[in-house]
């Protein structure tokens, strides 16, 4: 970790930039759609720019992206306060992360996709069983994240709440949660993204609304553009609440350091 | 594109630590005399030893156990929704010496072994190509850490069309998501060999297999292996993904099968029968894991 913050100091400040690089590759990565868009399964993207916003203006892809969206934000909710809590649970107290730890590992490389039959025929088709599929799925890496940050609290601050006699609660939100921080964030944002993504897969196999049922509607019409316009809308989707979460994660450790 | 590539490498490195953290942690501050009474909570004491961890796991998978068997015993679930566990258990016997599941396990275990050994040796390569040529690494580094942002499992409709319904677009889709912690590892891995220690090996004229096994490899192994995992983890989540969404054999299909033709019993004998083997693999790669870098430290 200290040679990768050393090697990034080294390179000149423009280019290690993170809005220059992203720039750069977002520029490649069209370049290299528009070149590849001669063949006839690929849109051009203009034309899947353009179907996006024929999409927005006759209405007929909002109310999906808000049920999918409305999808992954109360299923990250949900992982949201029980990976934290567990999360502090096991990372915080020894025995507890001992027995549980190996659970958690092992379930967390249990392809998720396959719980989505199960929620369905327990909650029914419909937004409670995404939800809980979102769930399912953003709720290790928020988990993990927080269990490994709990464990590496500096023992020094640990002593200095012992010192000044903090209670249970003070220990937890003046201690525990700042260092935990910045590990959470990086956990939530993988957690987002695997959020979004699963709740479009979820959709893609069975559910009521949702831009994973456009997608699959858009494929079996062959209206391809469409289709690629569904897929750059969750793309950005993920891509946005990333950076948000980058610019958050970024302000934290400002304040923290 | 910092940020993405921060999201690969945090879970790698937050991957690392899990394992070691657990070892090495050395309870300094553990001092018997006036403590506050929550402070044993915190502390990092071996309360428990590995065969009493066994035990509570185990306790505790026979009270889920239970609790499922009560629920499902008073009706709070109905059968059509939530079958008696000992009657899944027994479905799930019976699969695994049924032809149908062996032959499917089968399957999958052809296709994760074709995605997993191109997305590591592909990745290997591209790692150590990088690495040797330090300007190209720069440039592409954070390119392929974005690859990772792409959903391309959303893609698989149009790889049904050009691949046509198989082992294909699946090992594909496999090896696409497989290959970059693998590349992307072996990279940042291979960086961390410190230039002077390969001129000692120079100086004292070294073979190039000897300078690989002493000096690259206690270097680069940790990270080499720790990507090889997440690589494995990441070929079999792809392909049970794949598997279930589209293909007409493997064991993600027959999930998908007994879903649609309201097989409730077998649905959840064959989502166990998967998480079941996601334990099992987890496990053996911990084992391998934990080998390696003994073998290297």
């Amino acid at each position: 970790m200290r040679a990768e913050i050393a090697r990034q100091q080294a390179l000149p400040v423009w280019l290690a930039s993170p809005a220059i690089g992203s720039l750069f590759i977002l520029l490649a990565g069209v370049g290299v759609w528009q070149a590849a868009s001669t063949h006839r399964l690929i849109a051009s993207p203009r034309g899947a720019v353009e179907e996006l916003y024929n999409g927005f203006a006759d209405d007929s892809l909002l109310t999906h992206l808000t049920w999918s969206l409305q999808a992954t934000m109360q299923g990250l909710g949900y992982a949201i306060v029980i990976g934290i809590a567990l999360g502090l649970l096991f990372g915080l107290i020894r025995p507890l992360r001992r027995v549980f730890s190996e659970l958690v590992y092992g379930f967390a490389s249990v392809p998720k996709l396959v719980i989505y039959p199960i929620l369905l025929v327990s909650l029914k088709i419909g937004m409670r069983s995404e939800i809980a599929f979102v769930a399912v799925a953003a709720v290790f890496p928020i988990l993990i994240n927080t269990m490994v940050g709990a464990q590496e609290v500096q023992p020094a601050l640990i002593k200095v709440g012992r010192v000044f006699k903090a209670s249970f609660w003070q220990m937890i939100f003046k201690v525990f949660l700042p260092s935990v921080t910045p590990a959470l964030i990086a956990g939530l944002r993988l957690g987002y993204s695997l959020g979004v993504l699963h709740a479009v897969l979820a959709e893609m196999f069975v559910a009521r609304k949702g831009l994973g049922t456009q997608l699959i509607h858009a494929y079996s019409v062959q209206d391809i553009s469409r289709m690629y316009a569904i897929i750059l809308l969750a793309f950005l989707l993920a891509v946005v609440g990333n950076i948000l979460l980058w610019f958050v994660e970024r302000k934290l450790r400002g304040c923290l350091a | 594109m910092r940020l993405f590539r921060r999201v690969g490498q945090s879970e790698v490195l937050q991957a690392d630590a899990g394992v070691g953290a657990g070892a090495a942690s050395a309870p300094s501050f553990a001092r018997p005399a006036a403590r506050p009474p929550l402070a044993g909570w915190f502390s990092n004491s071996p309360l428990l030893s590995g065969l009493a961890v066994k035990f509570v796991q185990l306790a505790f998978l026979a009270g889920v156990y239970g609790l499922l068997e009560w629920i499902t015993w008073a009706e709070i679930l109905k059968p059509t929704v939530m079958p008696r566990p000992h009657d899944v258990l027994q479905t799930f016997g019976e699969s695994i010496r049924s032809e149908y599941v062996t032959d499917n396990l089968r399957v999958t275990f052809r296709r994760l072994g074709y995605s997993f050994g191109i997305a590591a040796s592909l990745g290997l390569l591209t790692g150590v190509v990088l690495w040797r040529l330090p300007l190209l690494g720069k440039a592409l580094e954070p390119l392929m850490a974005s690859l990772y942002a792409v959903p391309w499992i959303f893609f698989y409709p149009l790889l049904l069309i050009l691949l046509g319904i198989g082992d294909k677009p699946i090992i594909l889709l496999a090896v696409v998501l497989g290959f970059v912690p693998v590349a992307l590892n072996t990279f940042v891995g291979f960086r961390e060999i410190r230039p002077i220690m390969l001129k000692v090996g120079r100086a004292t004229g070294s073979s190039p297999l000897h300078t690989f096994y002493k000096i690259m490899m206690p270097s680069a192994a940790p990270y080499v292996v720790a990507g090889l995992k997440l690589g494995f983890i990441y070929t079999f989540l792809s392909v049970i993904a794949t598997e279930f969404l589209v293909s007409a054999d493997g064991l993600g299909y027959i999930v998908r099968f007994a879903y649609e033709f309201f097989q409730v019993r077998e649905m959840y004998a064959y989502v166990l029968f998967i998480i079941v083997l996601a334990f099992i693999l987890t496990w053996l790669l911990d084992r391998v894991e934990r080998a390696l870098r003994g073998r290297y430290q």
